[in-house]
């Protein structure tokens, strides 16, 4: 049995994995414009009731802003290869030099037929969490939780994303985020019922 | 009086024992409260009296004992019974409250009325109901038992740690191991939308929405194995997961489990169900009592009508139960969408058996 750290959160349960492995990937934020290059990657292991398995990472490129992204679906159902294909948290620097991360939400999308990241209101992930996610979120580490105007003063068009600003590098507080966003709501068919 | 249980918490062998126990304790009350009043006006063998009264007017009869509750609430709410005048501050509700305790005594003792506290307080209310009236002592345990059931269900009610648990009913016992094999099968095969509690089963098939197929763990079509009951299996599954996904299906009789909101779920059969040919009533009944009007289904606990009140369009059911209902017509439904029409004696039948979505919104599993 292994001795790293779990946190279980509703129906998943989120294995820490520590230490740094080199990965080889282009970011996000280059959308195809550069070559691949390395960088540090820091893994958890999201697992499920209903059978995922889903290996997740934090990665830091040395010239681009981190993010973290699902590495490879060890198993589960049809409905959790969502998870593998979409879903990427692209995180930025806050004001005060700590990681920003959006909480975009894996929702169902009648018109595509298929989960998509969309808006979403505390409230609507309370109901699905069937706790306070920003009482979590504060207690796994955030620093700050609220719509952009609150923890970063913005006021341009995505002044109302919900977001919380963590510490660089704290991988429990994105695991939670991710697991809750992403693994959590597309188990719970959010959006399926609407 | 013997023991006055009082419930403090779901379980399932106390809420039995009350019910049970309310019963016998009410039957011996009634009995020997008429008893007296039939002596008292030099009429001793009005039991005896009664059952060659029904015998000579071709009317089945088979009681024993004058201390059959099925028997003297039978007996009471009939127009030419000599019961109904020795009962005090009798009337229409009387009538009512005693006719449905009597069917749902009778579901009790076919093992269809749920375990639970809800059940328990119908029971007990339809108890206080019936015995108040003749001042029996019964109804006073009838109204303890509501109350506690009703702080438990409210939360206002803990069980206190250092008492020890509640004195079983020894009439429970009967009772309860009737139930015991109905509660195992439960567990095995629990209604459609329940959790799935037994092992997972050994094989798995691929539901596909695009192809409206299900397929093997080797990519190989399974769905003609349905025959006629194929798209039937196939629509019922793509309630459960409009996208897709997957089932694991018991290769002894085909029940199936699949993982809903991330619960493993009895999401049906692979083939037909057990006694879907049949008119076996199956399942607990859940506590709303409810009544065709002629064009749509009441629901006489919340006052509300099925034809808007569904997930789904209900025309065909109501259609269906046009045809063969009379306006009216009480009704009653199991956790297992069986609908059927209550009986005081003998097991009901099931009229139709109905999805979750084309009943009331909430009220069956899933």
């Amino acid at each position: 049995m292994s001795d790293n750290e779990v946190i279980s959160i509703s129906k998943c349960e989120i294995e820490l994995i520590p230490g740094t492995k080199t990965y080889r990937g282009k970011p996000i934020s280059a959308r195809g414009g550069s070559t691949e290059q390395a960088a540090d990657l820091t893994t958890f292991r999201v697992t499920s009731s209903d059978e995922l398995n889903l290996m997740v990472g934090l990665v830091e490129w040395p010239n681009d802003p981190p993010e973290v992204k699902p590495i490879d679906l060890l198993g589960g159902l049809t409905k959790h290869e969502s998870l593998a294909r979409r879903g990427s948290m692209t995180l930025s620097e806050s004001r005060d030099g700590n990681w920003l991360a959006v909480l975009k939400v894996m929702k169902y999308s009648p018109d595509k037929g298929y989960f998509t990241l969309h808006g979403a209101t505390t409230e609507e992930i309370d109901q699905y969490l069937a706790y306070n996610f920003e009482e979590l979120a504060l207690e796994m580490g955030a620093l700050r939780f609220g719509t952009r105007a609150e923890i970063e003063g913005e006021t341009s068009r995505t002044a109302n994303q919900l977001a919380m600003v963590v510490e660089p590098g704290d991988i429990k507080s994105l695991a939670f985020a991710y697991t809750v966003t992403r693994a959590l709501a597309v188990i719970n068919d959010f959006g399926l019922e609407a | 009086m013997g023991n006055f249980t009082l419930p403090v918490d779901n379980d399932q062998v106390i809420v039995l024992g009350i019910m049970s126990a309310l019963e016998l304790e009410a039957a011996s009350e009634l009995s020997m409260f008429l008893d007296n009043r039939f002596r008292a006006e030099s009429h001793p063998e009005w039991f005896e009296d009664i059952r060659h009264y029904r015998i000579s007017m071709n009317q089945p009869f088979s009681y024993k004992s004058p201390s059959d509750l099925r028997f003297i609430l039978g007996e009471a709410v009939l127009e030419d019974s000599q019961i109904w005048h020795q009962i005090p501050k009798i009337n229409q509700a009387w009538v009512n409250a005693a006719h449905t305790l009597r069917q749902k005594l009778n579901l009790l003792h076919h093992q269809q009325l749920a375990p639970n506290l809800q059940t328990l307080l119908q029971i007990s209310t339809l108890f206080d109901q019936v015995t108040s009236g003749p001042g029996l002592e019964v109804s006073n345990w009838a109204r303890a038992v509501q109350s506690r059931v009703k702080n438990i269900l409210a939360g206002n009610y803990t069980k206190p740690e250092a008492e020890p648990a509640p004195v079983i009913p020894a009439a429970a016992e009967e009772v309860t191991k009737e139930y015991e094999e109905v509660i195992r099968q439960r567990e095995k095969r629990p209604p459609w939308g329940s959790r799935w509690t037994g092992t997972k089963p050994s094989r798995k098939l691929t539901l596909d929405r695009q192809t409206q197929d299900i397929y093997d763990d080797n990519g190989v079509s399974v769905a003609e194995e349905l025959g006629d009951l194929r798209d039937q299996v196939m629509a019922m599954w793509l309630r459960y997961f409009p996208l897709g996904g997957e089932v694991w299906v018991d290769p002894e009789d085909g029940a199936a489990m699949g993982y809903i909101k991330g619960t493993a779920t009895m999401v049906g059969w692979f083939g037909a169900a057990p006694e879907d040919n049949s008119d076996t009533v199956r399942g607990f009944v859940l506590a709303h009592e409810y009544e065709f009007t002629g064009s749509d289904v009441k629901d006489l606990t919340l006052s509300i009508n099925l034809a808007n009140s569904t997930v789904e369009d209900s025309s065909e059911a109501l259609t269906r139960l046009r045809q063969i209902l009379e306006p009216a017509t009480r009704l009653n439904i199991t956790d297992f969408g069986d609908l059927f029409v209550p009986v005081s004696e003998g097991e009901p039948t099931r009229i139709m058996n109905l999805h979750k979505n084309v009943w009331f919104k909430g009220q069956l599993p899933g």
